[in-house]
C-alpha cells in the first residue's frame, strides 16, 4: 500500500502541482497539505499525502533504494 | 483537510495490516502497535488504536474517497472501493515512477480457495499462492478472498471477485 514516494514541488499554478521525482515530473493534487516550489512531499497516487524534511525525503530514497 | 474517522477498523486493518511490516521496516511504525492492530482482527479485541494514524497513507486514500462519496467517516463501503478497486491506479502510479516494488504483492487481487486449513491453497489471477488464513480462518474451498501480500484480507462475494477480476490486468 501505501509507501508514500518523495519528491520535490517544481510547480505550483492554482490547484495544478508538478512533483519532480529524481528527475521524473508528474501531476500531482494537494488536498492535506499546502505547499509551495521547493517543498520536499511524499506522494501516493498523485496524490500529496504530506510534506517532510529534505533529510527525511532521502533517507527515504536511500532506504527503498530508489534510482531514478 | 483531516483524515475522516474510520466507521469499520477492524476491515480497514484487513488491508493495511499486511503493509505493516514494510512500515516497520522504513521506521514509520511501531511493531507492538502492529501486533495489537492484528489482535483487533484475530481475536475481535477492541484496543484503542488510531488506525488512520498508523496507516496515514491508506487512511488520506480513502478520506479523499468518502468525500467523492459524500460521506463524513470512513465506511465499509469506502474502505473496499479503495483497496479492491482504486489502490492499484495508485500502485501502477508508483510503479511507473519507481519500479522498486512488486505490483503482484501490493495490489489486492481476488482469490479463489483450493484448499483450506493452517494455511491456504489459493489460485489468484497470477498463479497459485499460499496464504495467512489468520483474518480469514472460516473460508473453505471455493470461497472467494482477497488477498494483500500473502494475507487472505476477507471472505469476498463471488460477484465482487468477477467485478475485480474484470478489471484487472497483468
Amino acid at each position: 500500500m501505501c509507501l508514500a514516494i518523495p519528491g520535490r514541488v517544481a510547480e505550483v499554478s492554482g490547484k495544478k502541482i508538478i512533483v519532480d521525482f529524481s528527475g521524473r515530473k508528474s501531476p500531482a493534487e494537494s488536498h492535506f497539505v499546502k505547499v509551495r516550489v521547493g517543498d520536499w512531499v511524499l506522494v501516493f497516487g498523485n496524490n500529496i499525502i504530506e510534506k517532510t524534511t529534505e533529510r527525511r525525503a532521502k533517507e527515504i530514497i536511500k532506504t527503498l533504494g530508489l534510482k531514478s | 483537510m483531516k483524515i475522516l474517522p474510520i466507521a469499520d477498523k477492524e476491515l480497514f486493518l484487513r488491508y493495511a495490516i499486511p503493509c505493516g511490516e514494510v512500515l516497520v521496516k522504513r521506521g514509520t511504525l511501531d511493531p507492538r502497535l502492529l501486533k495489537k492492530a492484528e489482535r483487533i482482527v484475530t481475536e475481535g479485541k477492541t484496543a484503542n488504536i488510531d488506525p488512520g494514524k498508523m496507516f496515514p497513507v491508506a487512511a488520506k486514500m480513502c478520506t479523499l474517497i468518502a468525500l467523492r462519496m459524500g460521506k463524513k467517516a470512513i465506511d465499509a463501503e469506502v474502505i473496499r472501493r479503495y483497496f479492491l478497486f482504486e489502490h492499484e491506479k495508485a500502485v501502477r502510479w508508483r510503479m511507473k515512477l519507481y519500479p522498486d516494488i512488486i505490483p503482484e504483492k501490493c495490489i489486492v487481487f481476488p482469490a479463489r480457495v483450493l484448499r483450506s486449513g493452517e494455511l491456504l491453497l489459493v489460485n489468484t489471477p497470477s498463479g497459485k499462492k499460499i496464504l495467512d488464513t489468520r483474518f480469514a480462518p472460516e473460508v473453505k474451498r471455493g470461497d472467494w478472498v482477497s488477498t494483500h501480500y500473502s494475507y487472505a484480507s476477507e471472505k469476498i462475494p463471488s460477484e465482487t471477485a468477477r467485478r475485480m477480476l474484470h478489471r484487472k490486468k497483468i
